[in-house]
């Protein structure tokens, strides 16, 4: 008691403005510890300030204090499995934004030293983009000889769109290791760090590394996408008329076969199509115009190597052998299926 | 599932950027491990860090591995993951092999995310016979059937009557009155 008291006094002393519960808040801060009206009132404040402001700006991660570049860029290397030669890897990373930023850093420091330039990622991008074009073709080419050119086309565009390149980066940890100005890095940033990266690895372990690079991890993104949605023909009965009159066949003639709930919410129709009076293939569908398409399509794609259901894609090609593939596939207005057939290797 | 876990992200086993069909990728990409040097409760983590931090480094290139000493917290785990998750652990009080097993589940897992699986197993190609119609598996006697066919206008199932079952209770008595009248017919 003689210590409250004492408080009391002293608070009485330094405190003008005496509050009549003085002394049961002195016991209470000095014994249960809890927070005085004072300090709830402050942090009340500092709440409604926090709300005020809005939520918090993402910062980099360098910029904390646990953050070790070279580290980094080591785990980096061993998570992809390659070895970088030099400061390639670096190189790698470096944007022309970072470089110029840079170069006005040392020279508002008057630093003026032409040995401690920087040089960005452009040759290296330049280098692996050519690679990864080239290889992604052939990589197609290879998997599915039958299909159209204008189909590899359109499944090479679908990967190498830069949201999808752009991904990569992120997912593989590489995002924050990017040296430049912009923050949260831009798209297109990530996508040249993504063909630097193609090039640093071709420069430092060759091309088929760097083929290798692009096989496992730009091809495999297309594993769970349907990749019959991609090149989807518009009229898939014109088609197949056009490719059997090239055949010197007769054209494809559609015939409904069955019929069911015809005036129903939910009818179904099953055609079949049939050339020379021989039965080549069906599909089904809730009007007779989508079954006709179904049942060209499932002939498309039957005859282009991608049968409905069945179609697995080939993620593990060789990466040599799929550089030394310089055929390109027959264009969809030349398509017969002899043309095709010698496409296949080994089919001959 | 409870109500609690009604907003829970679920869906399929997927693994990040199709991992392990091109090449397998370790997911976990830095560590920090955050301890003090004083206090009781970070005990395990210092004898974790005396004797086998090296050797989880060495085993594990892929992951930098920051160590990170503050005077009176508690010891804690934080995990990145390469697609930018953040996976937090306390490790007040833990012993060594309880922070070796900890470990050991953050460097394979995905991103450490709560998720809820709906099934577990995942396909790409759901139906190998294609989608089902009304003539999916159809009776082949149906093809060459001309309507109205009496037989098929039949119900399918038609339920015994109490008449039936009664007739048929009656036949079985007779047989078992008169078990010679069965056995010459038979004969």
């Amino acid at each position: 008691m003689a210590t409250i008291r004492c408080c009391y006094a002293g608070s009485k002393l330094f405190n003008n403005a005496l509050k009549p519960c003085a002394l049961h808040k002195v016991f209470r801060t000095a014994y249960m510890s809890v927070q005085s009206d004072e300090r709830v009132e402050m942090l009340r404040e500092l709440l409604k300030r926090k709300k005020e402001a809005g939520p918090e700006k993402p910062t980099h991660r360098n910029t904390y204090l646990e953050w070790n570049y070279q580290a980094e860029l080591y785990a980096f290397s061993k998570r992809l499995g390659e070895n970088f030669v030099g400061n390639t890897l670096e190189r790698a990373f470096t944007q022309r934004s970072y470089v110029i930023h840079q170069e006005s850093l040392q020279k508002e420091l008057g630093l003026d030293d032409p040995e401690r330039s920087f040089e960005d990622n452009k040759t290296l991008a330049m280098k692996g983009e050519e690679l990864t074009r080239n290889f992604v073709s052939r990589y197609l080419r290879t998997a599915v000889p039958c299909l159209p050119e204008e189909g590899i086309q359109h499944i090479r565009d679908h990967l190498l769109k830069e949201d999808n390149v752009a991904n990569i980066i992120s997912k593989i940890g590489a995002d924050e290791l990017i040296l430049c100005t912009d923050f949260p890095t831009e798209v297109q940033t990530r996508v040249s760090t993504f063909f630097a990266l193609v090039g640093a690895i071709e420069e430092s372990s060759g091309q088929e590394r760097g083929a290798l690079f692009v096989r496992d991890f730009l091809v495999a993104s297309l594993s769970g996408q349907d990749i019959q949605s991609l090149i989807m023909p518009e009229n898939p009965l014109g088609v197949l008329t056009e490719i059997y009159s090239r055949e010197g066949k007769e054209a494809p003639e559609p015939r409904l076969i069955v019929q069911a709930g015809v005036n129903t919410l939910i009818p179904s129709y099953r055609v079949a199509l049939y050339s020379d009076k021989k039965y080549i293939g069906l599909g089904d569908g809730e009007s007779v115009k989508i079954a006709v398409d179904n049942a060209a399509l499932g002939v498309l794609w039957q005859l282009w190597g991608i049968p409905d259901g069945r179609f697995q894609f080939p993620y593990h090609l060789e990466t040599s052998r799929v550089l030394s593939n310089s055929r390109t596939n027959v264009p969809e207005s030349e398509w017969t299926r002899d043309r095709a057939k010698k496409n296949i290797p080994g089919a001959r | 599932m409870s109500n609690s876990h009604l907003f829970l992200p679920s869906g399929f086993p997927r693994a990040p950027l199709a991992n392990g069909i091109g090449r397998y990728m370790c997911q976990l990409k830095r560590i920090t491990f955050k301890f003090c040097k004083e206090s009781g409760s970070s005990r395990g983590m210092r004898d974790f860090l005396e004797n086998d931090l090296v050797d989880f480094a060495r085993k594990h290139p892929s992951v930098a591995v920051y160590v990170k000493p503050r005077r009176h917290r508690s010891s804690v785990i934080k995990a990145e993951y390469c697609n930018g998750e953040e996976y937090w652990m306390s490790l007040h009080k833990s012993n060594r092999e309880e922070i070796q097993k900890w470990l050991h589940l953050c460097t394979t897992q995905n991103d450490g995310k709560d998720f809820r699986f709906r099934k577990m197993h995942h396909t790409d190609n759901p139906s190998i016979q294609g989608p089902w119609t009304p003539f999916t598996h159809r009776d082949p006697r149906l093809n060459t059937a001309t309507f109205p066919d009496e037989e098929l206008s039949k119900p399918v199932f038609v339920p015994r009557s109490a008449t039936d079952r009664l007739i048929e209770i009656f036949k079985e008595q007779q047989l078992s009155d008169h078990p010679n009248s069965g056995k010459s017919r038979n004969e």
